[in-house]
């Protein structure tokens, strides 16, 4: 909010800091002064300073005198009324052109068959004070001829301060007054009550009162109208709307300004009626279905029960709390006018503003909250500059306030302050003063104080509130540093967390390097990886920023090939890269997200080139068996996963790709555990990426996380020797790996204690259709050394197994 | 008899006087096997020395016999020492004659990097988990009643300006989480006190994205419940965690804030790490960072959660990782974090 500097003023008297040196004390309340705006005065430059030369009487008047002054340049000839001028004086000339307070523009005149080459003016007429008891004698040493207002400083400076949303009352001039009183220890200058009136809670004031209604005092616990017959307005005085004006508010008409000018001063919006457009009474109610209301804001708005009007006996005639109607405001040809002093509900305010898209400054304060009590407050103030500023005297309250809430009472320990601030020697008396000013019947107990808030203080709830009054008043800085002493953690770590840290740790140390997406992506991107939404839809943002970025992501791999082409355009040709993140699903039409981690490589491995020719390495559908496999061991994720080749992943390549899968569960449920292989080629068209191939993999980490082998556990070092035999079979180049695999594992020797694959070979010198395959078997017993016999019987096994599932031959 | 004695010392005398000098003449591998032939080979002349002695008195052999012995050792001694300097220097030569230019690049090995939001997350819990404060994660896809109802934010509250949300499509109910605080209420449903935790996650803006804000960011959430814990311990928390993270010189400013799920709230600002507060564009002119927003839980959030407000009490904090980041790496633009130009990665 926009405040004036010199408002705050007349409610601090003694306050001596600049605007600037308020953002200090600001800061530590709280709230924070984001600049200020010096003011430009009343004057233009038009306006300089001027010595009297000589002054006679003018010859055709007694009460003028006839001038002759200088701005060191020429002499100008001045007629002037003024009785305190005397020859060597200093003061203020406005020269013909010149615009002063109230507009007014200076022109050469005839006063009395004398042109006047300008006026010399009061302080008043330059609107830099009140005094208009004579000219403005300007000390003698200011600078001859220059513009008075480079000389003054700024008439006032608006400041633009941050507020909290919790403090409404702090949306007013003397709400932050009263902060920095007591921040700044200051004595508080509330506005002077000058009308007798009292206006109590159950009012029988003076006057015909107006009927109102209010369907509903959940909605609108107070309604107080001030009805004002034959409001004939003085003008809006200059020095208020200076003010209004340095708070960034236009003066529109007298009463209008009034209301704003309260709204500034109070924080208290209240609203101007044309009581004449007024049938009947006014009524307090929601609006009733396809009802409109045309605004201050000149747009027709459909109203709905969830709208709170106030209308007549007919139609609404504003929205309440947010804004008036066109029809019923306060005009020019006005004669006789209501004045609305209300509050409302917090909740249904901002949902009608939110609705409708008005926010208003009185929105803005009845969605935080203002206290029914608040409204005699604001009426009273609104009745006495009535009075005394525009001059309307006759009026007539009706004050509608059907069931007063219980104003809540506050018991505060100091001891209990203190330990919860952790100041332990905190005083009573500093303590009590803080208290004062926010409560009303400050009462003391044993313990420390009674207290009920005062109504402009809604925040105040509990002892925490209280807490925070004393911290931000004390400071903050006053709140002690201590040794920390804290127990040993409490809580085991996330197993989900640890195996995330230790699978980025993997792959940075396998030569990766993490990335980082925003989760979003589109039904293009998508479309371009060959995704079938129909079947597998993505979760869908309700208000996304962007049709661009309306999707939450199913897989990491839009993300990634974003970053494959940012890196591509900089000339970059090979890249290792993973992310960690989440992705999101529907299932069943729910929502789910889950963890999981993708990577993407293209190029060689390492990326620069070297010397050595050899050194560099493309890698293929092995090496990304190979990695998973590293991070499965790594992470002691020892399983036994199903395989499903191809991948059913729709923007994978239809033959080097594969999916593992959990072994739990019916076939047909079996979870996918990680999906691998080469992108399609189309995608990789699709998405621009070059016919370089791209190797994928991603992993779901939340069914990862739940499948868990033990600890490691030691098992004996064998004692005995163990012996290798080499021998390569002949099989069908149909033969998958998979099935020798298998058929060894229904061996399953116990003296076979491992085997690798050598080497296949395909090609010249084998019969057709045949390929080779050369195994290394090592055998050992933990009882004994193996007989050559024992091995070659073993052997003789293994081959008749691979012979009766495989017809796999020993090659010689 | 004393003639063959006498010829029999001559003999050994003269192979123990040339010895020495044919031992040095034997310059390679061959001439010194020859030596060792000809002196203690089965003909050899040492060899031969003490078969003769063999056949002399007993008391010659007593005289004799050590001298003869000691020769032998000796010698076999000295061949054995010049067959290894031999060795060793043939050996020596063969190294010296391999030729290197060592100032040939060697074989690069694929670096890779953790992203800095990772690492600076990192250390962010690090500290937090040397005080003892256990990592809790929750969803991202939240409902209203985690998100804000339960930390004392209901429908219609003006603080949910402050965090403009993404709702997901067809589900009115879920959103984006806008901050790790539902985490607390998790924890806090789940765990009974004494508690502490640290929970790192990604949450969500609906705003556009510009140098310092972007939609998408990392938070660390810190929150710590027991009985009588007070803002002086929120205070020298937060003093310990941004002095590791940052410096001990670190100058640190602790000002109210309002929040709706603490009271009372702060805000913890640091020294500019850019101009050391003298004032510049990054701090705006004010030598101060807005770094991290605190207070003490709200008794409605411990009511919220199951608890009385009376007897449990506690701080909890919220930071952004993206701007420790942003500050200790010194990058200009958030937006640099999620471009992923591997020329930005590889630098952290």
């Amino acid at each position: 909010m926009r405040f004036s500097y010199l408002w705050l003023k007349e409610f601090l008297p003694e306050l001596s800091q600049t605007p600037e040196e308020l953002a200090e004390p600001l800061l530590w309340l709280g709230f924070e002064l984001s600049h200020t705006i010096p003011q430009r005065p009343d004057h233009d430059s038009q306006v300089i300073v001027a010595q009297i030369e000589a002054v006679e009487k003018h010859p055709q008047a007694d009460r003028l005198s006839l001038c002759r002054v200088t701005d060191g340049q020429r002499s100008y000839s001045i007629v002037c009324g003024a009785e305190n001028l005397s020859v060597g004086q200093k003061v203020p000339l406005a020269r013909i052109g010149a615009k002063i307070a109230q507009n007014r523009k200076i022109e050469k005149v005839k006063i009395r068959g004398i042109f006047s080459e300008g006026m010399l003016c009061s302080g008043k007429e330059l609107a830099h004070n009140e005094d208009s008891s004579g000219i403005w004698i300007l000390p003698s040493d200011t600078p001859l001829g220059s513009p008075l207002e480079r000389l003054l400083p700024p008439p006032d400076t608006a400041l633009e301060v941050e507020i909290p949303p919790n403090r409404p009352d702090c949306l007013s001039h003397l709400g932050l007054a009263r902060e920095l009183a007591v921040k700044l220890r200051l004595r508080l200058q509330l506005p002077e009550a000058k009308d007798p009136i009292l206006i109590r809670e159950a009012p029988n004031p003076p006057g015909t009162p107006f009927p109102v209604e209010i369907e509903n005092s959940s909605d609108c616990p107070r309604y107080l109208a001030i009805a004002l017959p034959q409001a004939i307005p003085r003008a809006f005085p200059d020095g208020m709307r200076r003010r209004l004006e340095t708070c960034g508010l236009r003066s529109i008409h007298p009463i209008v300004d009034l209301t704003q000018y309260v709204l500034l001063e109070l924080g208290h919006p209240t609203h101007a009626f044309d009581l004449d457009c007024i049938q009947e009474k006014i009524v307090v109610r929601r609006a009733a279905p396809h009802e409109t209301l045309k605004a201050l804001d000149g747009q027709l708005h459909r109203l709905s029960p969830e709208c709170l009007v106030i209308a007549d006996a007919r139609r609404p005639l504003a929205l309440a709390g947010i804004l008036g109607g066109e029809d019923s405001g306060v005009a020019e040809k006005t004669r006789n006018v209501l004045l609305e002093c209300a509050t409302f509900r917090p909740s249904l305010i901002r949902r009608t503003a939110k609705s409708l898209r008005l926010q208003t400054q009185a929105s803005l304060r009845f969605e935080k909250g203002i206290a029914p009590e608040n409204v005699s407050w604001a009426a009273r103030r609104l009745i006495d500059l009535l009075t005394q500023e525009i001059g309307i005297r006759e009026r007539a309250i009706t004050d509608r306030y059907p069931a007063p809430p219980a104003r809540p009472v506050l018991e505060i320990s100091l001891e209990a302050l203190g330990q919860r601030l952790g100041l332990p020697e905190l005083a009573r008396e500093e303590t009590e003063r803080i208290l004062k000013p926010c409560s009303e019947n400050l009462e003391k107990t044993t313990e420390g104080w009674r207290l009920t808030p005062i109504p402009q203080r809604p925040d105040l709830q509990g002892p925490w509130s209280i807490e925070q009054e004393l911290a931000r008043h004390l400071g903050y800085d006053r709140i002690p540093e201590r040794e920390l002493c804290y127990a040993p953690s409490i809580l085991p770590e996330p197993p989900a967390f640890s195996l995330e840290q230790d699978l980025k740790d993997l792959l940075q140390h396998l030569g990766w390097t993490e990335v980082c997406n925003y989760d979003f992506t589109n039904e293009r991107e998508l479309g371009n990886l060959r995704w079938d939404l129909e079947a597998s839809p993505a979760v869908r943002l309700a208000n996304p920023l962007s049709s661009e970025v309306s999707l939450l992501r199913p897989t990491h791999l839009p993300g990634l090939l974003r970053n494959v082409q940012t890196n591509l355009r900089q000339g970059r040709e090979a890249l290792q890269i993973f992310e960690v993140g989440t992705t999101y699903h529907l299932q069943k039409n729910n929502p789910s997200e889950t963890r999981s981690l993708a990577a993407i490589c293209r190029g060689e491995i390492p990326s620069k080139s070297h010397w050595q020719k050899s050194k560099a390495h493309s890698p293929d559908f092995f090496d990304l068996k190979g990695w998973i496999e590293k991070l499965l061991i790594e992470t002691r994720k020892k399983l036994s996963l199903h395989r499903r080749s191809p991948s059913t992943l729709c923007f994978l390549h239809p033959v080097l790709s594969e999916d593992r899968l959990t072994p739990q569960g019916p076939e047909l449920n079996k979870e996918v555990l990680v999906s691998f292989g080469q992108i399609h080629p189309l995608v990789c068209e699709a998405w621009g990426l070059g016919q370089t191939p791209l190797w994928f993999l991603e992993l779901d980490l939340d069914r990862l996380t739940h499948t868990c082998a033990g600890p490691p556990r030691y098992r004996p070092l064998a004692k005995y020797p163990a012996s290798q035999r080499d021998f390569s079979v002949l099989v069908s180049k149909e033969h998958t790996w998979s099935l020798a695999l298998e058929a060894l594992q229904t061996l399953s020797h116990p003296l076979i204690r491992q085997m690798e694959l050598l080497d296949v070979f395909e090609g010249v010198g084998l019969p057709r259709g045949r390929k080779s395959w050369t195994m290394r078997f090592t055998f050992a017993s933990p009882e004994k050394t193996l007989q050559e016999q024992e091995i070659l019987e073993i052997q003789a096994q293994i081959l008749k197994v691979l012979e009766n599932r495989l017809g796999a031959v020993l090659r010689s | 008899m004393a003639a063959s004695q006498k010829n029999w010392k001559a003999r050994l005398a003269s192979l123990e006087k040339t010895a020495a000098a044919s031992l040095a003449r034997a310059d390679v591998a061959p001439k010194l096997e020859k030596l060792q032939v000809r002196w203690l080979g089965r003909k050899g002349l040492l060899t031969q020395l003490l078969k003769e002695l063999s056949r002399m008195s007993l008391a010659d052999r007593r005289t004799l016999g050590p001298l003869a012995h000691r020769l032998k050792t000796d010698l076999t001694q000295q061949i054995e020492e010049r067959k290894k300097r031999l060795r060793r220097e043939s050996l020596q030569k063969k190294l010296q004659d391999i030729s290197l230019d060592s100032s040939l690049p060697g074989v690069p090995c694929a670096v890779g990097s953790l992203h800095p939001i990772t690492q600076v997350e990192r250390e962010i819990v690090g500290v937090l988990s040397r005080l003892g404060f256990s990592v809790a994660q929750g969803p991202i896809l939240e409902t209203d009643e985690y998100n804000f109802q339960a930390l004392n934010i209901p429908p219609d509250h003006p603080a949910r300006d402050l965090q403009d949300t993404f709702y997901l499509a067809d589900h009115p109910q879920l959103l984006l989480r806008t901050h790790t605080s539902p985490v607390q209420i998790r924890m806090l449903r789940a765990h009974r006190p004494p508690l502490r935790i640290a929970a790192p996650g990604r949450v969500f803006r609906h705003e556009a994205t510009d140098a310092s804000h972007g939609a998408v960011f990392h938070q660390v959430e810190g929150l710590y419940v027991d009985r009588r814990v007070c803002l002086a311990d929120l205070k020298s928390t937060l003093a310990y965690l941004f002095r590791e993270l940052l410096g001990p010189s670190t100058l640190l400013r602790f000002r109210p804030s309002y929040f709706p799920f603490t009271e009372p709230s702060a805000e913890l600002d640091v020294g500019c790490l850019l101009c050391g507060g003298q004032g510049c564009s990054v701090c705006k002119k004010s030598g101060w960072l807005e770094m991290l927003g605190a207070g003490m839980v709200h008794p409605k959030v411990f009511e919220q959660a199951g608890y009385s407000g009376s007897e449990w009490s506690g701080f909890a904090f919220g930071m952004s990782v993206e701007r420790l980041a942003m500050l200790k790496l010194r990058i200009p633009d958030i937006r640099l974090l999620y471009e992923n130009d591997m020329r930005f990665l590889e630098q952290f």
